[in-house]
């Protein structure tokens, strides 16, 4: 009995199909340069096909030319990757990958990579294409040569998609991933920083459309390309393969812009609009740069961001003075916050800071229970119309106790007022 | 010493002590103790001293050399004989001289990985070394999955994630099949069967993966005492083993009885609970002091035992609870405190399932009564040690109860003490469930044409690579599918294709599931579904959706359908002549039909009506051992008797072969032709539940004499008249007179003319 009708008696689980439905496919000749713009170039580990295209650095894609990708500015390069410099941006390398799926995994291939670089006052990319499985590791020793004089890696989501993906194809093909000597910045997590308050989407295409300003006509959506190349594989159809080659080039070129973009909106000292400041200072916090991002937050609340915005911001910035040590700002910033009008959330917030600061650093432990019951009163104001944090009421009342203590006791001698304040 | 007063207790109660069918006493073994191998480190030596240990156990002492030499081994170790020290001291041994060195240990369950985890930790922690160990599971957070990856010295999974999460991921491993020297495969007797097939293939897919990265680790498989743990244990990871079977650790005085509960209805054959007597022993036994674990088939047995015990066995005022459940379904800090509460006493009794049987430490109770036989000889034996600590004497208890297998125990306790334990059996070249491991080894890394995975598995590429689902280039078989192979294939596949089961109404709710083969039987359309003592009608089964809905009703009568049950042989791949019968082993083609189902009144047994079954027929291609009955087998029997005993030998057959087998009752099904097209003469065919087979036809087929003897035996010792459900099916069911020719049969099979 055939192995094929043994597995198609076997239940639905069973792969195959009755032979006859499907009739096997003949051999497919693959010939990608007829019908597609690569090239063969010949390397030590075999054949490689290759698309080559060049741009100068005017070329306008969208808004902006590709020459600005350039002027990307040390502030910006700070926040997008510490340690890169912007005469490194000359040798960046542009990457994006088409893969065989999104499954993941060790099954799932890149069959083309594209990486574009600086050269010669102009923008060259190359899209190395898997013309055929066993070229691959051939395909990978070019990819790597082309990563060779390059500092950088720039991406959109190639953090956690583009590089460990390919870092599996380099392992398999025994080859070392050229990746781990290279700074990597993502786009797409910069992107989130910047645009992920007000854009619904921060996906390539969304970006494109709100912020860069590129049309795309015709393009083959993602969840197409798999299936393109693998009727490629099978019966050589390379024609519609040519969609996907551009598809690829649209995605590189829009990772040049979009990193001139975000250069520039990441470059700014201060920026005008108070939530450009908040997405900054909010990056600068993440990164650890507290001093930038305490000034950031400090100018969006100054601008007006609502009310939203400073029960956002004004815990934050607090947090970042203390552990500064910034008191008088912090004070400054406390005694503002009671004179505006605030959510009541807010308000309550910045009476338990402010009776904290009182207790500790002022030892002024009248005014600090005046603090406390104000924001006692308030809590009960908070209880009428929603359930206010459990243990907060407990916290406050042990504080008033503590501080009707102390103020009866008068002043002892200070121990290590530093220590017992962070406590608090 | 109250064991000692509770036995006599047992043994003179008017109702309960007369049931006593078998009170067997095993005596005491002293320990053979071996000094510490020259190679062990003086650092592991020192450790161990601090714990206590001053000297190996024999068995220890040839397992920590056989692997240090670098071979596979499987050890065969009773419960509480020390087996994690086994792999644990080569394992670290080797961690000490190199840190760069991995191993991978795989635990059947996530329970069994954790407490080896808290164990590993302990000795680490004794030995001051830096040793990284730990879980890899569906439980451990995204953010330590990374540093498990790549600092893990030993990491402890299970099968499942190594399937799904490790090995079509192995670039991420890197780090450790680059450097991984010894798998550790403890309770390899888990693995038999279907899961064990599949299992099997893992391995494959593993070792493969190993060799890519260049590394060749040693296998450690520990496994309890099974007939055949070096076969099992080559069988799944294909390679020679030493095995390690002499027992060095002591063992107490024991004694173990077989209690079969009184019969009630002799007619029907039916016998009081056995759930009722293991309650009324286990109280007697706690009510004496005695600390005692009760072992039940399933999670509703427990609870009900539970509840039960807790009349019987009132807290004191203010005091611990005494009575405890373990199972499946608890949580797992719930389960940590009742370990605890055994370990020190608190818990004076138990009632758990097989959940407690597997190796999760909470030291020796004082007595063991296991609530029906736990299906193999194996798990009857790791239940029984549960009981025992030191020298103390253990005593175990086997309430059987009303199914044959249990019966035939009951008639023949010889039979648990002077057989071996069951064999464990596996097919890894099962058609179907090595192609989708080798869709699998395919996505990890590209096949070549050359290399193998079980016999012709270049022409299952070929298939493959026709399907679309794999590209041949030069001799080398790509994956080129969107699909994660892995996610589509279960190990335990029984669950995948279950059918769940909802009761209707305001609130929908599953109240059960059903294995596939039973669907069309139990719970096609106007089915009455019965689940934990109450009624329900199947209002409708929704076939593709795999649901029946069903709604709570109280009726008089229940349903029993027919199944029109068509065999083919495919292929006969063995055969010989024996007394009165040829026996063959092959391939069999099988199509289901249930066709009708009877309403059949529960008091009068009298039919109420019928109803017409439209579900659509099911074909299935399985491996089968089968008897063709020459002349003189039934010489002198009209049809209708010949009928009737052959159906009656199948029910026998069927009962008792999961003694030679190791497996799940329903793992094999029967089917009776009085005059077979293949093989011209009235055939009883026992073949093989699951598609393919998994190596069980080829145990029956070579167990042919003593299986036909087992069969005769159980009939000729059930007290029934003609026939119950105990051995030959119950009486009437396959016509008048079904036992005695069976018993007919069977007699002249065996060459034992006197039936």
């Amino acid at each position: 009995m055939q192995l094929r009708e043994k597995l198609r008696l076997a239940p639905a689980a069973a792969p195959v199909r009755s032979a006859s439905t499907q009739p096997p496919p003949a051999a497919a000749v693959l010939r990608p340069h007829l019908s597609l713009p690569v090239g063969r170039q010949e390397t030590e580990a075999g054949d490689v096909w290759v698309a080559e295209e060049r741009w100068p650095l005017g070329y306008r894609h969208g808004h902006l030319a590709l020459g600005h990708a350039l002027e990307v500015g040390e502030a910006a390069l700070a926040r997008l990757s510490p340690g890169l410099e912007p005469a490194d941006l000359e040798r960046a390398a542009f990457v994006d990958v088409e893969t065989t799926g999104l499954a993941g995994g060790t099954g799932t291939l890149a069959f083309m990579v594209g990486v574009a670089t600086f050269e010669d006052a102009g923008l060259c990319l190359r899209q190395f294409f898997l013309a055929d499985l066993s070229g691959e590791e051939a395909m990978l020793a070019a990819v790597a040569q082309a990563l060779d004089g390059c500092r950088a890696v720039v991406s959109f989501n190639g953090r956690s998609f583009d590089v460990p993906l390919l870092e599996s194809r380099f392992i398999m093909s025994r080859l070392r991933p050229p990746f781990e000597r290279l700074a990597h910045v993502d786009l797409l997590l910069a992107a989130r920083r910047l645009y992920g308050q007000r854009l619904e989407s921060c996906r390539l295409s969304a970006l494109e459309k709100a912020v860069l300003g590129v049309r795309r006509q015709r393009d083959v959506p993602g969840w197409a390309v798999p299936r393109l190349y693998f009727d490629y594989l099978r019966h050589g159809a390379a024609q519609p393969l040519a969609d996907v080659f551009r598809h690829n080039r649209l995605d590189v070129l829009s990772l040049v812009t979009l990193l001139a973009r975000i250069g520039q909106a990441a470059g700014v000292g201060t920026p005008d609009d108070p939530h450009a400041c908040l997405a900054l200072g909010r990056w600068d916090e993440a990164q650890g740069h507290l001093s930038q991002a305490a000034g950031l937050y400090r100018s969006a609340l100054d601008a007006g961001i609502g009310d939203e915005g400073q029960t956002f911001v004004l815990p934050r910035l607090v947090r970042i003075y203390r552990r500064l040590g910034r008191w008088p700002e912090m004070e400054r910033l406390l005694a503002e916050t009671l004179e505006r009008s605030l959510p009541p959330r807010c308000r309550l917030e910045a009476l338990v800071e402010l009776a904290k600061f009182k207790e500790h650093r002022h030892r002024d432990f009248v005014a600090a229970q005046a603090f406390t019951r104000e924001a006692l009163s308030l809590l009960d104001v908070l209880a009428l119309r929603t359930k206010p944090p459990a243990g907060t009421r407990k916290a406050l009342e042990r504080r008033l106790l503590r501080l009707r203590r102390r103020a009866a006791a008068g002043s002892r001698p200070r121990r290590s007022r530093d220590r017992s304040f962070g406590k608090c | 010493m109250p064991l000692a007063n509770a036995l006599e207790r047992l043994k003179s109660d008017k109702e309960l002590g007369p049931n006593f069918v078998e009170w067997r006493h095993i005596p005491a073994s002293p320990p053979s103790l071996t000094p510490f191998p020259t190679a062990l480190d003086e650092q592991l030596a020192n450790a161990l001293a601090r714990r206590g240990i001053e000297q190996l156990y024999s068995h220890q002492a040839e397992a920590v050399e056989a692997v240090l030499a670098g071979r596979n081994v499987a050890i065969v170790t009773p419960t509480a004989s020390g087996k994690t020290l086994c792999y644990n001291l080569p394992v670290l041994q080797t961690l000490l001289s190199d840190p760069n060195a991995r191993a991978l240990y795989v635990f059947p369950t996530k329970a069994l990985a954790q407490d080896q985890l808290n164990e590993l930790h302990g000795l680490v922690t004794d030995l001051g070394a830096d040793v990284r160990t730990y879980t890899y599971d569906g439980d451990t957070p995204a953010d330590a999955r990374r540093a498990v990856r790549a600092a893990g010295h030993i990491v402890i999974t299970n099968p499942d994630m190594l399937h799904t999460g490790i090995l079509p991921h192995h670039t991420k491993w890197m780090r450790l099949f680059e450097n991984l020297r010894y798998v550790v495969i403890d309770e390899l007797h888990q693995y038999r069967g279907v899961f064990g097939s599949h299992v099997a293939n893992v391995i494959r897919r593993l070792r493969r993966v190993c060799r890519f990265y260049g590394s060749d680790p040693v296998f450690v498989c520990c496994s309890a005492t099974i007939a055949n743990p070096g076969e099992l244990a080559e069988r799944l990871i294909g390679a020679p083993v030493q095995v390690i079977d002499r027992n060095g650790a002591p063992r107490g005085e024991r004694i173990v009885a077989v209690y079969n509960p009184p019969v009630v209805n002799r007619e029907l054959g039916i016998r009081r609970s056995a759930l009722k007597s293991a309650h009324a022993i286990a109280a007697l036994l706690a009510a004496s002091d005695v600390q005692t674990i009760v072992f039940a088939p399933s999670r509703t047995a427990v609870e009900l035992l539970v509840r039960r015990l807790r009349d019987s066995i009132p807290a004191k005022v203010g005091g611990p609870q005494p009575v405890e459940g373990y199972r499946g379904g608890y949580l797992p800090k719930e389960r940590r405190a009742i370990e605890a509460g055994i370990r020190n006493g608190q818990v004076r009794v138990v009632a758990a399932t097989n959940a407690l049987e597997l190796g999760i430490d909470i030291g020796g109770l004082d007595a063991a009564v296991l609530l029906g036989f736990p299906g193999t000889l194996a798990s009857t034996w790791q239940q029984v040690g549960r009981a025992g600590r030191g020298d103390r004497l253990a005593f175990s208890v086997l309430v059987t109860n009303s199914t044959p297998l249990n019966q035939y125990l009951a008639q023949h306790p010889d039979y648990l003490f002077e057989t071996s334990p069951e064999a464990g059996f596996i097919n890894p070249d099962n058609l179907v469930i090595r192609v989708s491991h080798l869709k699998c080894a395919a996505f990890e890394l590209p096949f070549g044409r050359d290399e193998a995975f079980g016999p012709g598995s270049d022409e299952l590429l070929d298939l493959l690579a026709e399907e679309g689902i794999l590209h041949e280039v030069n001799g080398r078989y790509h994956w080129t599918a969107e699909v994660y192979p892995a996610e589509e294939v279960s190990l335990r596949t029984a669950a995948v294709d279950n059918f769940v089961i909802v009761e209707q109404g305001p609130k929908p709710r599953v109240i059960g599931e059903m294995d596939r083969p039973s669907a069309p039987l139990l719970i096609h359309d106007e089915a009455i579904y019965m689940h934990g003592g109450r009624q329900y009608h199947v209002d409708r089964l929704d076939w593709t959706e795999r649901t029946a809905f069903v709604r709570p009703v109280e009726v008089d009568y229940y349903t029993d359908a027919n199944l029109a049950v068509d065999l083919k042989v495919l292929e006969t791949d063995s055969s010989s002549e024996e007394p009165a019968c040829a026996r063959h082993l092959g391939e069999v083609a099988v199509t289901f039909l249930a066709t009708i189902f009877k309403k059949i009144k529960l008091d009068t047994q009298e039919n109420v009506g019928w109803g017409k079954i439209r579900l659509p027929q099911e074909d299935m291609h399985t491996a089968s051992y089968w008897l063709a009955l020459r002349d003189e087998a039934w010489h002198g029997m009209d049809q209708a008797r010949l009928q009737a005993g052959l159906w009656g030998m199948a029910h026998l057959l069927a009962g008792v072969a999961p003694l030679f087998l190791m497996c799940d009752p329903r793992d094999l099904q029967c089917a009776v032709q009085v005059r077979s097209p293949f093989t011209c003469a009235p055939t009883v065919f026992l073949y093989e539940r699951h598609p393919g087979g998994v190596g069980l036809s080829e145990a029956l087929y070579a167990a042919h004499g003593s299986l036909l003897e087992a069969a005769l035996d159980l009939a000729r010792g059930c007290p029934c008249e003609d026939g119950c459900p105990a051995c030959v099916g119950p009486a009437l069911g396959e016509g008048p007179d079904s036992k005695q020719a069976a018993m007919a049969l069977l007699g002249r099979m065996t060459g034992d003319a006197v039936a």
